[in-house]
């Protein structure tokens, strides 16, 4: 170094602010506040006497949506979705300490059941019902698009929950969670329910251990306080407060239970793979539609056979990649499987799964947002135009069936 | 790496510790990428929490110190690619600027010609200069924190010492 190069250097350091009054007091609360939820965490879910372990994994057909609230930039229109059926912030910690292994059995309760594609739920009881406790037996809640089945004994406690997570890609490894295939190609999580000590009216604190582990190995848990009652399941700790009014769990399902046995494999070679602009323009798919976030924001790709299903669905991003999946009863409803790459460095990603309308003209998320589609041809431009603001990072992409 | 450098804070006290030894160092990356103060804040506290909630993923590989900078750098950069913070002055404002001052020797500028010059850097750039030029972080060092080539990074700091050299002709 230079004489110059240390002037420069004592500049550069001079410019760095002095932080603000509260700072430290803010990140001691903020550590002190971390590290008090994972010893409960890991202590509550290792002591029986604490713990209500749910273990009646199954899934109902009903592909998962979650409603966006975004808040800031568009690009975080998914990662301000919900991970796993909009539910809970999501608070990565240690996999080891507090994955609780997915039990396939069921513990003899009937298998739930889930509405006919597309059966509506009356959402205005949401607003009024608060109910009773829950009793013996099966409850089952939706908000229209998502099914949730609690089981409870007869001493009160939970005996097993069903709850559809509806990734359309499954990826990872499974060293200490067993995953399994939902009918829509999702996977499902393990969960545990927590009886919140404060509340004697059925509030409960639950974690949902992620779904996949990726190559390079993470795993997450998110929590949330759940209240539930006979008439109404409400999550909150959210953006928004999630509610499900409880529906009737009709007949039996014979295709919850043959999930149970049916785990996902990966291929041991899997990656994420990099294309490069030459690439894309070569993917396969005869009709493209291409849509925008906005300057340096990311741009969608999507490719759609000649009968409407899509071939790949690409986002031109080096923190996310998606995949997509037709829903039951919509030609241009897709829900999406957004994994966030933001936060490899630390060693953990995060899926969320949104519900879009893909048409020739926009992409419509569910909260109201839209997404222009624009010209393909410049998209090469566009990325490069991305790609100097953000980089050499790769552009992850993965094609996914119709 | 000495034992104390690669030791790993196990609760949030000695986390704590550890941060606030090496916080002046990290903030200057951040501040380096956001340009803000009270940002420069919430980027900190925002990866101090990822920190601690992910120490359990941190391999040893590096320095506990190392793997910081680098989830305040790409922190700092998810926020200011999230939250639109990328600056857009206009280049012939910046070069009717009219600096005053000390002329920070190096550059040929005058020291409030010089922040100009630096808000218009990218932020990477600015990051690298700050590692590097500020810190006295070596490229292969600063390769790790910033995700990069050895290469890319050296040519970002060439990139913004034409950038200083040419704003100070």
């Amino acid at each position: 170094m230079t004489d110059h190069d240390d002037e420069l250097g004592e500049f550069l350091r001079s410019e760095v602010p002095e932080p603000g009054a509260d700072y430290w007091s803010n990140i001691d609360s903020m550590l002190d506040g971390v590290e008090s939820q994972r010893e409960e965490i890991v202590t509550n879910v290792q002591t029986d006497d604490n713990v209500i372990r749910l273990t009646d994994m199954t899934v109902t057909q009903t592909p998962p949506v979650t409603h966006p609230q975004n808040r800031s930039a568009r690009l975080l229109v998914a990662a301000a979705l919900v991970v796993v059926v909009g539910f809970g912030m999501v608070f990565a910690i240690n996999r080891s300490q507090t994955t609780v292994p997915l039990e396939t059995t069921n513990d003899g309760a009937p298998p739930a059941s889930t509405p006919a594609p597309g059966e509506d739920v009356d959402s205005t009881s949401t607003t009024e019902a608060q109910g009773d406790a829950i009793s013996t037996g099966r409850t089952c809640y939706s908000d229209g698009t998502v099914v949730i089945t609690i089981d409870v004994a007869d001493n009160g406690s939970f005996t097993g929950w069903q709850v559809p997570v509806g990734f359309a890609a499954g990826i990872g490894d499974t060293q200490d969670t067993e995953l399994h295939l939902a009918p829509n190609g999702g996977l499902l999580l393990t969960l545990a329910g927590i009886p919140d000590p404060d509340s004697s009216a059925g509030l409960y604190r639950v974690s949902e251990s992620s779904v996949a582990a990726f190559r390079n190995g993470f795993s997450s848990i998110s929590t949330s306080q759940w209240s539930i009652t006979s008439e109404l399941l409400t999550q909150a700790g959210q953006v928004d407060e999630a509610r499900f009014p409880a529906i009737d769990c009709g007949d039996s399902s014979d295709d919850l239970t043959i999930l149970e046995s049916t785990p996902v494999y990966y291929p041991p070679d899997f990656a994420f793979q990099a294309p490069t602009i030459s690439q894309i323009d070569t993917m396969p798919g005869q009709n493209r539609v291409c849509y925008t976030l906005g300057e340096n924001s990311g741009i969608f790709i999507f490719d759609f056979t000649d009968d409407g299903a899509l071939a790949n669905a690409l986002m031109m991003n080096p923190f996310q990649t998606i995949s997509a999946t037709k829903t039951f009863d919509s030609e241009t409803t897709y829900s999406v499987a957004t994994l966030n790459l933001g936060d490899r460095e630390n060693g953990r990603d995060t899926i969320t799964t949104v519900l879009w309308e893909i048409d020739s003209e926009r992409i419509a998320v569910s909260d109201g947002e839209e997404f222009p589609a624009i010209d393909c041809a410049t998209v090469a431009d566009q990325v490069a135009q991305a790609d100097d603001f953000l980089g050499e990072a790769p552009y992850p992409a993965y094609p996914v069936g119709s | 790496m000495s034992p104390v450098e690669n030791a790993v804070p196990t609760d949030a006290r000695s986390f704590g510790a550890f941060i606030r030894a090496h916080d002046r160092q990290l903030r200057g990356v951040a501040w380096a990428v956001v340009r803000d103060q009270n940002q420069t804040d919430d980027v900190m506290q925002a990866a101090y929490e990822k920190a601690f909630r992910g120490l359990s993923t941190f391999d040893g590989k590096s320095a506990m110190s190392t793997w910081l900078h680098s989830i305040v750098y790409r922190t700092a950069l998810d926020y200011v690619r999230y939250e639109g913070r990328r600056r857009h002055e206009d280049v012939e404002e910046l070069r009717n600027f009219s600096g005053g001052g000390d002329t920070v020797s190096g550059s040929g500028l005058g020291r409030a010609e010089l922040e100009a010059v630096m808000e218009q850097l990218d932020p990477r750039d600015r990051a690298a200069m700050m590692l590097i030029a500020g810190w006295g972080y070596s490229y292969d060092e600063a390769a790790d924190i910033l995700g990069e080539a050895r290469g890319t990074v050296a040519s970002r700091i060439g990139r913004a010492r034409r950038r200083m050299e040419r704003w100070g002709q």
